[in-house]
């Protein structure tokens, strides 16, 4: 449980006045509210805000809205019938749809072979650079929606950025100190597709990069997800100073794969990278061009440098710091670190 | 007499019984107006989805599996139905909510306890504590007010709700929390800054 969460009604409580608890324990937690004080203020202020919401339970049907949906109804014919699989047509169905589909093959073979023909002669080029941002587009429609589910979550919980917890035995690199629990980056990230704040597994896969989305019925038995390949991107290091949703609107939240650290395991010395050169700075999910960052106030942009976090702070490290462990985070409200 | 089940009363009417289809709406009309009237906050488009909602329900007859429920199913159309409402007009709630406390970082439910919410309320007249109701309602993110309504209002158990939405039951019911915690924190911010005034 978030911290934010700490402060709401006792989830019981809710419970009870939902009508959800059997009456048995129904009669334990009121033992337990004559007995607690805190908690009897709570049920107290609860039966108000209950009482509140009955005194809108009644809205009156419009004069006249049933008769006008039975005429809409009749206007509109018999119930189309729907061809079940057990049908005598399927057979005629299925047998013309394959034959169809033969005389498409057919076509398809002309069509890729001229188009094939005509990208070799013509424009090999202009076609992968379509393609490319084509590619990019769907990045940052999957990156517009992580947004939106970012923004569900933390209008959920009291602005709160998806996290799952982090303490002093804590490390988001592997590591084979025995005392240390590792909690890669990309855990806090799983909370959306977890919690059903985003329903698309494959919202997490950049179409760039090729990985394997999530699988659907194994989302609710984990905890996090199941191989590297199944998120393509990098979540605001939750380690240090955690933001919330009303800090700085630009800072940058979600980007492309960080091309320094793979799985928390950092692939290259900072120090030794030039920075100056975008196709080592850059992520690698798009060749080095450079990536697709989201922001807290759910806008992405495309940036072909590193440098685009508040005040050109790098995205992909953490101020002053140079050699990672797994356990350093942002100690600055504006300083971005990105990562899996 | 035993009254028939939803699932027989859509298999009547889709082979060709005439008037069953009628026993279906007469039994969800006040639900189905109810719903949308919540969630969109405006009575000629509930109207208007209301009537969108069964004709759908009515064409699509012919896809409903009957070895399922019925109700999760009109109500899944419902939501549906809804969210494209919204979507389309931008998701601006209709009904705006000038006094404070719509803030979700405000101070907890809990922590607000301090204030006399029942005294402030029975100041309210009752319309006017409906209507501010229905406003604080329209005013909540789309998520949390249509799971108040399927949970709140429409009484739906959590397993029906986490079909018609597509979430686990868990999630159903954490959520449902905190849509409860939301509307308290709308309202007890207001309850206490009438106390205060």
């Amino acid at each position: 449980m978030s911290a934010s969460q700490e402060h709401d009604f006792d989830p019981r409580l809710l419970d009870l006045h939902l009508g959800h608890l059997a009456t048995a324990e129904q009669a334990e937690l009121r033992r337990l509210i004559a007995d607690d004080p805190a908690l009897a203020a709570q049920d107290e202020a609860l039966t108000a805000v209950f009482r509140a919401l009955a005194s809108a339970q009644e809205e009156r049907v419009p004069d006249g809205l049933t008769a006008r949906v039975t005429a809409r109804v009749r206007s509109a014919g018999p119930p189309p019938r729907v061809v079940r699989p057990t049908d005598d047509l399927t057979e005629t169905v299925e047998g013309t749809r394959e034959r169809v589909i033969r005389l498409g093959n057919l076509r398809d073979i002309v069509a890729v072979a001229a188009l094939i023909v005509l990208a070799i002669g013509v424009g090999v080029p202009g076609l992968m650079h379509m393609r490319e941002r084509n590619l990019r587009m769907g990045c940052s429609w999957n990156l517009a929606q992580l947004g939106h589910g970012v923004q569900q979550y933390a209008t959920t919980f009291n602005a709160s950025l998806p996290f799952v917890g982090w303490g002093g035995q804590n490390s988001w690199q592997p590591s084979n100190d025995p005392r240390l629990v590792t909690i890669p980056n990309r855990r806090h990230i799983y909370l959306l597709l977890q919690q059903a704040y985003v329903v698309d597994p494959r919202l997490f896969v950049c179409p760039s990069q090729g990985g394997v989305p999530m699988p659907i019925d194994a989302i609710e038995r984990h905890n996090d997800f199941i191989e590297g390949r199944n998120v393509s991107y990098a979540y605001q290091n939750m380690a240090g100073l955690r933001p919330s949703a009303n800090d700085n609107p630009r800072l940058p939240i979600l980007a492309d794969e960080n091309p320094l650290f793979d799985d928390g395991l950092p692939l290259f010395d900072a120090r030794r990278l030039s920075w100056g050169e975008p196709a080592q700075a850059n992520s690698r999910a798009h060749g080095g061009a450079g990536q697709n960052l989201l922001t807290l106030d759910g806008s992405v942009i495309w940036v072909k440098t590193p440098f685009s976090g508040i005040d050109g702070d790098n995205i992909w490290t953490l101020i002053d710091v140079t050699e990672y462990t797994g356990r350093e985070g942002p100690a600055s409200p504006t300083d971005s670190h990105l990562l899996k | 007499m035993e009254l028939k089940r939803d699932e027989e009363l859509l298999a009547e009417h889709l082979a060709g019984k005439v008037g069953v289809f009628d026993t279906l709406v007469a039994r969800y009309m006040d639900g189905l107006y109810g719903f949308f009237k919540r969630f969109v906050g405006n009575a000629t488009a509930a109207d208007d989805l209301v009537q969108e909602t069964l004709l759908q329900v009515h064409l699509a007859a012919g896809s409903f599996d009957p070895s399922r429920s019925f109700k999760p199913w009109l109500y899944t159309i419902a939501a549906n139905k809804g969210r494209d409402y919204m979507r389309a007009r931008g998701r601006r709630p209709m009904q705006s909510l000038d006094s404070a406390g719509g803030d979700s970082d405000g101070p907890s439910p809990a922590a607000q306890l301090e204030g006399d919410a029942t005294t402030a309320t029975e100041q309210l007249d009752s319309r006017e504590q409906t209507e501010l109701v229905r406003r604080m309602i329209a005013q909540m993110p789309e998520h949390l007010r249509l799971i108040l309504i399927l949970g709140y209002y429409q009484k739906l158990p959590y397993a029906e709700i986490a079909e018609i939405l597509g979430i686990p039951v868990g999630t159903v019911k954490s959520r449902l929390h905190s849509a409860v915690n939301h509307f308290s924190r709308l309202w007890l911010a207001h309850t206490n800054a009438s106390t205060s005034e």
